[in-house]
């Protein structure tokens, strides 16, 4: 008669440079803490993080991959399996962004075909150090058909949001029966990220 | 349930309950018990402690299934002895205990257990009698001693609950001072507790669900309220009259308040022998409809269910707008008539969950007649025993209301005495449970109404047959349950129908609720600290270093590097090297290896891996694919460290390459200007592009012609020169070789034997990439294809490989001629091995005889100068 606590379990992947700060939006993300000393990741962590969705316990688990170059045949091993994909960029970083192509054309190579993706511009708290505009990250998701939005682990800025946005994705994907009522929605969170309200319900 | 509680002698766990505590801490007693969780069940040891002037019972949870030290033991939970403390046990019958309560004012809920080992009663008896001894005589030292009273800390969700404790202040004994010795036992948060047993792996950690199940279970008092409820019941022994004209307002409708629930029992509805043999369990749907008719009217009702044996009846109605709170419901019956199987005698019960907690409700007709009192008893142990719910017995329930016509009579013969407070003294029912030989633990209200049995039907007088039976309580209503308070118990005088008059009782019930808004925040709490447990539990290795730095790295060398591993968290950890990709099962390049590859630490240890490159001819061509044209060190490889259920750590191993003219290609050999030791890997890249299209500078590289040159000078009658076993692979006369041909050395002394000589050709021309005859043209492994084309297509190979191969097997032909000892079948075997590496699948026989032939035939007229270096 016990009630299963977890309905769903979902693996998530955060890939991008190194230093663009992915192991700091995972780390505000699980335990809702900064700290602005680098560390660079030298291998694969992860993390388990339980949200609610439409009334439904998620269970995510995220994976957090190391960004040196010298990683990255080995890293593309373990996007075998993830159901959804963050990549993110520096935004005081142009190299960051313009690898973005170089990452998704990973993502093609090796996940699998139906991952949901999602681009993140993180440390949008450094606004005096900005050098990509938000418009460009915009335009790069909707060239490629993907969810977007700029991030801050540092000021806790869509970073619940963002994996939230995810997570619900993956689900509308997995639950087949309810997609007629959901497709339009889907649709509608292609054009970028201008939609929050239907999302204001998560991970508060 | 799991029995396999602790196995150690009782005196080695009470020493190391013992050791749990400070000295002046003693430990009395103690006790092996398990607690129900959610489903699950878990072992747990009570120690009865004492100090000089409190006592206490300890709650320990088990780390593990056979403690072997204090460690393994957690504290739970602590009931001090205060004057708020209970042990309460719940007694099937008068040996086996089934189960008991501990509470206290200190401690919010009531903890239920159950003794491990049932059937040794002795444990649980001596353990309980010395709590029992200590509680009566803390409660008459606090009388005579009155102390400075301080009001225990009660919960606020559990004060103003009925029935059971008393929240009286005078006289308490037990003092937070008293008390002080427990705050140090006292753990807000065991959560993340080091648990020897799961550090050295002999107990699995929790997995996040059961984990979070105990978690709720464990903070149920957090969002668990208590919300009361009117509960109804009413008994009647109808006599097999028909019951469904006549009114029963007056039994079912007489509460002030609309009540909640409403359990209804009816006895002797059918005393035809048909129903009995039949065991009728169809419920009487007149009966019903006319009970439907007269409950209260101030709120609507509906029938939850209804169960039937024979005569008896029980009909549970609630109020339409709980029915919902009620999750569960099943019904159950039990025949204790002749044989104990007949159905005129035995009970029916529903059980029911109500928000949080169970209710039972039990019609029970008991045996007749005034000298049967030991087979009332008795068919109230066998409902006991047989009245089972899909997961529970009657006694297992928070809640319990038994009604019924329990027939207990009066021991009285004359019937002169007429006041019923006197004629109470002799209730047989009154009698038996003072002995604690049935209902032990239910509680029954004051009888305040005349007897229920037995009448003249139709009037209120006693019984005019020439039976004339004793006037006697048959009827009642009995409940068990901290939280009931009784507000009315009455009989129904005006309803005559039957011998029996209509009885009736109301309560107010505190049944838990779940408070939704507390528990959604407990919940979401819960599931936060689940997370962090999991993600705290991760299984972690730590490592010294994450490069490998091997620096400069040569052919044919061993070189190794040692790290250490370490277990640091407190959980066992198992790893291993990963295999890289799903289409590269290899944990690591050829040329390197890995000791060991897998292991188990436990917390504490740490252990040295050794790498070790060793880069041999058969795979130093991919080292220098791998180090292109970069100068200096570069990452040789990336192993990948794995933790199951954790994370991998990446270790590069670093190196520099050094060339040497081992594994390059014959033509670039063909190219170089100056002594390989000093050139870059970017020259070298450079001159193999290049040397494809540009003119070599030399015919055939120098080292194969100094290695043959030295041969052909001091070797030829050198006994087992080559052999297909091969005994040279490290050898320091080898890569004194190595170093002698990379530095040009021709000017100094050949460092090595003939021997040594023979093995580093036998390398350097198993070492490139591409065999010496490369490309190959498939026909000349046809022992049938003319000689001609066979030689033709040596020349058809590029010069340098043209002129190694001829010179080469010049020299064997000349070699095999002047050595008696010289076996033209091991040579060509050895040779075709290593000159024709096809992919194809090419008998070793057909390259054998492919080389053979060059070896046998004395057609080679050109002399020997023709490939001299210049
Ligand atoms: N101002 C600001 N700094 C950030 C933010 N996120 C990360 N950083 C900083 O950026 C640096 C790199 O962050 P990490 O999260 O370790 O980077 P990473 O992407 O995990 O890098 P690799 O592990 O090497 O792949 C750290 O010094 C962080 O403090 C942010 O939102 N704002
Ligand atoms: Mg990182």
């Amino acid at each position: 008669m016990a009630k299963k606590t977890y309905d769903l379990l979902f693996k998530l992947l955060l890939i991008g440079d190194s230093g663009v700060g992915k192991t700091c939006i995972l780390f505000r993300f699980s335990d809702d803490a900064f700290t602005s000393t680098f560390i660079s990741t030298i291998g694969i962590d992860f993390k388990i993080k339980t949200v609610e969705l439409r009334g439904k316990k998620i269970k995510l688990q995220i994976w957090d991959t190391a960004g040196q170059e010298r990683f990255h045949t080995i890293t593309t091993s373990y996007y075998r399996g993830a159901m959804g994909i963050m990549l993110v960029y520096d935004i005081t970083n142009e190299k960051s962004f313009e690898n973005i192509v170089k990452w998704l054309r990973n993502i093609d190579e090796h996940a699998n075909e139906d991952v949901e993706k999602m681009i993140l511009g993180n440390k949008c708290d450094m606004t005096d150090k900005r050098v990509v505009s938000r418009e460009r990250g915009e335009a790069i998701a909707r060239e490629h058909g993907i969810r977007f939005m700029e991030t801050s682990a540092k000021s806790n800025i869509n970073i619940d949001r963002a994996f939230c946005e995810l997570a619900e994705a993956i689900l509308d994907k997995t639950s087949g029966k309810e997609v007629n009522e959901n497709l339009e929605r889907v649709v509608v969170h292609r054009q970028g990220q201008e939609k929050a309200p239907a999302y204001s319900r998560c991970c508060s | 349930m799991n029995n396999g509680t602790v196995e150690n002698t009782p005196t080695f766990i009470f020493q190391i309950v013992q050791e749990k505590f400070l000295p002046g801490e003693t430990v009395k007693a103690v006790l092996h018990a398990y607690q129900r969780i959610g489903v699950e069940t878990s072992n747990r040891i009570l120690a009865l402690v004492a100090t000089q002037d409190s006592y206490a019972v300890f709650s320990f949870a088990l780390a593990c299934d056979k403690p072997r030290t204090f460690s393994d033991l957690v504290v739970d939970n602590i009931f001090p002895i205060d004057k708020g403390f209970r042990m309460e046990s719940e007694v099937r019958n008068t040996i086996s205990v089934l189960g008991f309560s501990l509470s206290s004012s200190q401690s919010a809920r009531k903890s239920t257990f159950y003794p491990s080992h049932p059937d040794d009663a002795d444990e649980y008896t001596s353990f309980k009698l010395l709590v029992d001894d200590i509680f009566d005589y803390k409660v008459r030292t606090a009388d005579t001693y009155p102390q400075a009273i301080v009001p225990p800390p009660f919960d606020d969700d559990e004060s103003g609950t009925g029935g059971g404790t008393t929240t009286d202040e005078s006289g308490f004994f037990g003092s937070e001072k008293e008390f002080s010795w427990l705050a140090r036992y006292r753990r807000e948060d065991d959560l993340l507790a080091i648990d020897r047993c799961i550090a050295d792996g002999s107990k699995p950690l929790l997995k996040g669900e059961s984990k979070f199940q105990y978690e709720l279970k464990k903070h149920e008092h957090e969002y668990i309220i208590n919300k009361t409820y009117r509960i109804y019941c009413a008994t009647w022994n109808v006599n097999g009259q028909q019951c469904n004209a006549t009114n029963l307002r007056p039994w079912l409708a007489a509460s002030e308040d609309p009540p909640d629930i409403y359990a209804i029992a009816f006895q002797e509805l059918d005393l035809s022998p048909k129903a009995i043999t039949l065991s009728e369990s169809r419920p009487d749907r007149s009966v019903i409809h006319n009970i439907m008719k007269s409950l209260h009217e101030g709120a609507q009702y509906e029938e939850l269910c209804s169960v039937r044996l024979v005569g008896m009846m029980l009909t549970i109605v609630v109020k339409r707008s709980i029915r919902p709170n009620i999750t569960r419901c099943e019904k159950q019956s039990v025949g204790t008539g002749a044989l104990n199987l007949m159905g005129n005698k035995g009970g029916v019960g529903v059980s029911l969950t109500l928000n949080e907690d169970s209710l039972c409700f039990v019609n029970s007709h008991l045996a007749a007649h005034v000298s049967e009192v030991q087979r009332r008893n008795e068919d109230f142990n066998e409902i006991n025993r047989r009245l089972l719910f899909s997961t529970q017995d009657i006694s297992n329930h928070d809640h319990i209301f038994w009604i019924g016509d329990l027939n207990y009579r009066l021991n009285m013969t004359s019937d002169e005495i007429t006041d019923y407070r006197v004629m109470l003294k002799f209730d047989q029912l009154n009698i038996e449970r003072a002995a604690h030989r049935v209902f032990e633990n239910y509680y029954e209200g004051e009888i305040t109404f005349q007897p229920t049995y037995k009448y003249d039907p139709g009037t209120d007088n006693w019984d005019s047959s020439e039976k004339h039976r004793q006037p006697a309580w048959c009827d009642r209503i009995l409940w068990r349950g901290d939280k009931i308070k009784q507000i009315v118990y009455r009989n129904v005088m005006k309803i005559q129908l039957s011998d029996h008059k209509p009885v009736y009782a109301t309560f107010l019930a505190d049944i838990k609720t779940k408070d939704e808004q507390k528990y959604k925040r407990v919940h979401e709490k819960i599931l936060k600290r689940v997370d962090k447990y999991e993600n705290d539990n991760q299984p972690q290795i730590t490592v010294e270093k994450t490069d490998l730095d091997f620096e400069e790295i040569k052919f044919n060398e061993e070189y190794f590097r040692d790290f250490t591993v370490a277990n640091n968290c407190h959980l066992p950890v198992e790893f291993s090297f990963k295999e890289k990709t799903e289409t590269d099962m290899r944990i690591c390049e050829d040329w390197i290896s890995i000791d060991p590859c897998y292991g188990t630490l436990i917390t504490g240890r740490s252990l040295s891996i050794r790498v070790k490159i060793h880069i041999k001819s058969e795979t130093v061509w991919r080292v220098i694919k791998k180090q292109g044209n970069h100068i200096g060190k570069i990452p040789l490889d990336i192993l990948v460290l794995h933790v199951k259920n954790g994370r991998d750590i990446f270790i590069t191993v670093m190196g520099e390459y050094k060339p040497s003219c081992f594994g390059l290609p014959v033509e670039t050999l063909c190219c170089l200007d100056k002594p390989i030791v000093d050139m870059q890997w970017s020259e070298l890249t450079e001159i193999q592009m290049k040397s494809t299209t540009e003119p070599f500078k030399i015919t055939m590289p120098r080292e194969i012609f100094l290695l043959i040159d030295y041969l052909y000078r001091v070797g030829m009658q050198e006994i087992n020169l080559f052999q297909l076993e091969r005994s040279f692979k490290v050898n320091d006369n080898i890569n004194e070789i190595r170093d002698w041909l990379d530095s040009c050395g021709a000017a100094e002394e050949f460092p090595g034997t003939p021997h040594t000589a023979a093995e580093a050709l036998l390398m350097l021309l198993e070492s490139s990439g591409n065999p010496l005859i490369h490309p190959l043209d498939l026909n000349v492994l046809n022992p049938d294809y003319p000689f001609e084309l066979c030689l033709r297509a040596i020349h058809k190979l590029s010069t340098p490989r043209k002129n190694v191969f001829l010179y080469l097997t010049m020299f064997l032909h000349e070699f095999i001629e002047q050595n008696r000892n010289a076996n033209i079948e091991v040579i060509a075997k050895l040779f075709g091995m290593i000159l024709i590496r096809s992919s194809h699948d090419i008998h070793g026989l057909q390259r054998k005889n492919f080389i053979k032939r060059f070896l046998s035939r004395g057609i080679f007229n050109f002399a020997r100068n023709e490939f001299k270096y210049s």
